[in-house]
C-alpha cells in the first residue's frame, strides 16, 4: 500500500517547520529572498527551496483570515513529469514516492511543463544544470522513518499513514466537523489523484491551487503514443502503396506513349 | 572533379557573405560562453518559462526541413518526376534545417554533455523520447540522400551508385520517420492540457502539426530556391515553383477545414472570437499563414511571377513559425506556484544572447548552403544526372 500524507489545512498555524526541516534534512542552502509585500518567503520552489509555506490572505464570514498551505511535490499516482520524461530519469515507486535519478537526467525540463503544480525545479545557475524536487524524503523511509517535514510538524498538520488510511481520515475529520470544513478533498481525484491531500476550510480555488479533473494529464497524449506502431505501419503501407501505384501509371503511360 | 559552373559572387554578394559570416562567428561565441557559464546567467529562461525562444525556433524549423521528405515524397514516391531538379536542394535544406535544431538543442540541454541520453535510457510513452529518436535517424537519412552529391563531386561513382540503388527504401523510411515526428510535435503539447491554450491544445493538433509542415516543406522548398538562385544569377524555374504552390492550396484548404471544424466542433468559437492577446494571435497566424497563402496562390498570376511566389511562401513560412511560437510561448507559462497575494505574472523576452546564439546557427547555416550549392552538384546545370 502507498504511502501518504494528509495536510489539514485547519491545523497549520505557519510556523515554517517543515520548510526548515525539509533545507537542513536536504542540505539545501537558504535563499536570499526580498520583500514581495506578502508574507509567503520564498514565494515559490526553486532547485534549493523544496517546500514552500503559502500565506493566502482569505476573505470568510465577512472576515480576513490566513490560510497557510504547506506546498510540495504531491507524488502523483500518475505523474504528468513521469509521463513526459524523455529519458525516463523520474518514476513512480509502488510506495508512492515519484523518485528523480539524476544521472540519467539531460536537463530538458519537459517535465517543468508535464507537472500540473510547477514542482520540478532548474538548476539554473549551474553550468551544468539538472532537476530538484521535494524526494518524499526516501531515504529517510528507507530507514523506517517519516518525512522531515511531518517530523516537524508541531501541530500535527501533517499526517502520514497509507493513501487509504489518509483518505479515511479525511472523510472522518470531515464528517466530524462539517462546519469547519470546506468538504472536498484535494489530491483524491485530482490528475488521477495524489500522494499528497488535503483538506481546508475554504474552497481550493481560493487558495491557488490547480482545478483539475481526474484525469491523468497525459491521457490524450498516452493514447496517440500508444498508437505509434499503427501510425508506423500505416505510413509505411500507403507510401509503399502509393509508390507501386504512381510507379504503374507512369509505366503504363511511358508504353502508351 | 567535375568543374562546377556556379557564378562567383558579386561585391553586394561578398557583403552580404561577410554579414553572414560575423553574425555566424558572434554566435559561436556566444554559444561556447552559454555552455561555460550556463543558462541562468545567459538567458531569460526561468522555472515559469523553461522553454524558449530556442525551443521555438527548433520547433518551426523542424516543419521548415520538412522540405526535404515533402520533396521526397513528391517526386518518389508521387512520381512527379518534373520536380526532380528540385530534389538536391531539398536535401540539402532538410540536412542543414535539422543539423541547426540539433546544435540548438545542444546548447538549450541542462547536460549538453549527456545529449546522447534518449538512446540508452528509454522512455516510448514521451513524445520527446520518439522525437528525439525520429529526428536522429531521419538526418542520417538525409545524410544519405546528401552522400551522392558528395560522391558525384569527387568522382565515385561506385558509392553513388550503391547509395543511389537504395533511394526507394531510404526515401519510405524518411517520409514515415517525418510524418511520425512532425506529428509528436503536436503529441508534446497534448501532454499539457493545462497550460496549452484551448485554441492550441486539440486531439487533432498532432495531424494539424503534420499537415502544416508539409505545406510548410513546400514553402520553404520555393523560398530557399528563389533565393538560391538569386544568389548564383541564374534563373528561376517559374513554372515548376507555381506546381508546387498550386499543390500547396489543397494542404492548406484542409488545414482549414481540420481546424476550423475541431474548433466548431470542441465549441472553442467563442474564444476565437474573444479577441484578447491568445484569440488576436491565432487569427494572425491563420491569415497570415493559411488564408492568404489560399487566396494568394490560387491565382494563376502570382504563381507565374516570382516575386509573387518568393513573397506567398514566406508568408506561409511566417504563419507557422508563428503558430509554434504560439503553441510553445504564448499559449504557455508553467502554472508554478505563486504568491498569490502579491499575483506576481511571470513574463519572458529572449535576452540577447539568446537572440545572437539563434540567428548565428541561422546565419551559419545560410553560408554552409551556400557554399555546399557552389562547390556541389546541387543545381541541375552542375548536377551529372537528376538525382
Ligand atoms: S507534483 Fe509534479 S513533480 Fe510531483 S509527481 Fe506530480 S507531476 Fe511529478
Ligand atoms: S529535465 Fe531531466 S527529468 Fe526533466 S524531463 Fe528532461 S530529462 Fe527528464
Ligand atoms: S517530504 Fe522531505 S523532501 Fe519533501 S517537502 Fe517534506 S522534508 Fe522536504
Amino acid at each position: 500500500m502507498s504511502r501518504a500524507v494528509l495536510v489539514d489545512l485547519t491545523r497549520c498555524i505557519g510556523c515554517r517547520s517543515c520548510q526548515v526541516a525539509c533545507k537542513s534534512w536536504n542540505d539545501n542552502p537558504a535563499e536570499q529572498t526580498k520583500c514581495l509585500g506578502a508574507y509567503d518567503n520564498p514565494p515559490s520552489f526553486s532547485a534549493d527551496t523544496w517546500t514552500v509555506v503559502q500565506f493566502n490572505e482569505v476573505e470568510q464570514a465577512d472576515r480576513l483570515q490566513w490560510v497557510f498551505a504547506k506546498r510540495q511535490c504531491m507524488h502523483c499516482e500518475h505523474p504528468g513529469c513521469v509521463a513526459v520524461c524523455t529519458v525516463g530519469a523520474l518514476t513512480k515507486t509502488p510506495e508512492g514516492p515519484v523518485v528523480y535519478e539524476a544521472s540519467r537526467c539531460i536537463g530538458c525540463r519537459y517535465c517543468q511543463y508535464g507537472c500540473p503544480f510547477g514542482v520540478p525545479s532548474f538548476e539554473w545557475d549551474k553550468p551544468l544544470g539538472l532537476i530538484r524536487k521535494c524526494t518524499f524524503c526516501v531515504d529517510r523511509a528507507e530507514e523506517g522513518y517519516e518525512t522531515a517535514c511531518v517530523k516537524a510538524c508541531p501541530t500535527d498538520a501533517l499526517t502520514m499513514g497509507t493513501r487509504h488510511e489518509m483518505i479515511s481520515e479525511a472523510h472522518r475529520r470531515i464528517n466530524a466537523r462539517p462546519h469547519k470544513y470546506h468538504g472536498h478533498i484535494y489530491g483524491e481525484k485530482e490528475a488521477g489523484g495524489t500522494s499528497w491531500l488535503y483538506i481546508s476550510p475554504v474552497p481550493f480555488e481560493e487558495l491557488g491551487f490547480p482545478m483539475l479533473d481526474g484525469e491523468p494529464m497525459d491521457y490524450a497524449s498516452s493514447v496517440i503514443m500508444n498508437a505509434t506502431p499503427v501510425t508506423l505501419a500505416a505510413a509505411v503501407g500507403v507510401l509503399s502503396g502509393l509508390y507501386w501505384l504512381t510507379k504503374k501509371k507512369s509505366q503504363a503511360a511511358e508504353e502508351e506513349g | 572533379m567535375t568543374t562546377l559552373a556556379m557564378r562567383k559572387p558579386s561585391t553586394t554578394g561578398k557583403i552580404v557573405l561577410a554579414i553572414l559570416a560575423l553574425v555566424a562567428l558572434l554566435g559561436v561565441g556566444t554559444g561556447i560562453y552559454r555552455l561555460v557559464v550556463g543558462l541562468g546567467a545567459t538567458t531569460n529562461l526561468s522555472d515559469a518559462f523553461p522553454w524558449g525562444l530556442w525551443i521555438g525556433f527548433d520547433f518551426s524549423l523542424i516543419a521548415f526541413a520538412g522540405a526535404g521528405f515533402t520533396l521526397a515524397a513528391v517526386i518518389y514516391i508521387l512520381n512527379l518526376e518534373q520536380y526532380r531538379p528540385l530534389a538536391r536542394a531539398s536535401v540539402l535544406t532538410g540536412l542543414l534545417g535539422y543539423t541547426a535544431v540539433l546544435v540548438i538543442l545542444l546548447i538549450d540541454l541542462g547536460r549538453p554533455d549527456r545529449f546522447w541520453g534518449f538512446v540508452v535510457f528509454w522512455n516510448y510513452h514521451s513524445p520527446l523520447f520518439e522525437i528525439s529518436w525520429c529526428v536522429l535517424l531521419y538526418t542520417t537519412v538525409l545524410a544519405l540522400e546528401f552522400a551522392p552529391m558528395l560522391f558525384e563531386r569527387f568522382n565515385k561513382p561506385n558509392i553513388v551508385k550503391a547509395i543511389h540503388s537504395i533511394t526507394i527504401p531510404l526515401v519510405i523510411a524518411g517520409v514515415t520517420l517525418s510524418t511520425l515526428h512532425q506529428s509528436t510535435l503536436g503529441t508534446l503539447y497534448l501532454a499539457l492540457p493545462n497550460k496549452t491554450d484551448q485554441l492550441w491544445w486539440t486531439w487533432v493538433l498532432p495531424l494539424l502539426f503534420y499537415v502544416s509542415s508539409i505545406g510548410m516543406g513546400l514553402a520553404a522548398t520555393i523560398f530557399v530556391w528563389i533565393l538560391g538562385s538569386k544568389a548564383f544569377g541564374r534563373d528561376v524555374e517559374v513554372d515548376l515553383l507555381g506546381g508546387l504552390a498550386k499543390g500547396s492550396i489543397w494542404i492548406w484548404v484542409f488545414y482549414l477545414v481540420v481546424r476550423g471544424g475541431d474548433l466548431l466542433f470542441t465549441g472553442d468559437m467563442a474564444a476565437v472570437f474573444a479577441f484578447d492577446s491568445q484569440s488576436i494571435w491565432f487569427w494572425i497566424e491563420t491569415i497570415i499563414g493559411v488564408i492568404l497563402p489560399i487566396v494568394l496562390f490560387s491565382r494563376a498570376s502570382i504563381r507565374a511571377s516570382q516575386g509573387g511566389l518568393f513573397i506567398v511562401s514566406l508568408m506561409a513560412i511566417v504563419g507557422v513559425f508563428m503558430n509554434r511560437f504560439n503553441a510553445t510561448l504564448t499559449a504557455q507559462a508553467v502554472t508554478q506556484y505563486t504568491v498569490p497575494a502579491v499575483s506576481e505574472v511571470a513574463s519572458y523576452s529572449p535576452s540577447w544572447i539568446e537572440y545572437s546564439v539563434q540567428f548565428g546557427v541561422l546565419a551559419a547555416v545560410a553560408l554552409a548552403w551556400y557554399f555546399a550549392a557552389r562547390l556541389l552538384p546541387i543545381f541541375p546545370e552542375t548536377a551529372k544526372e537528376g538525382h
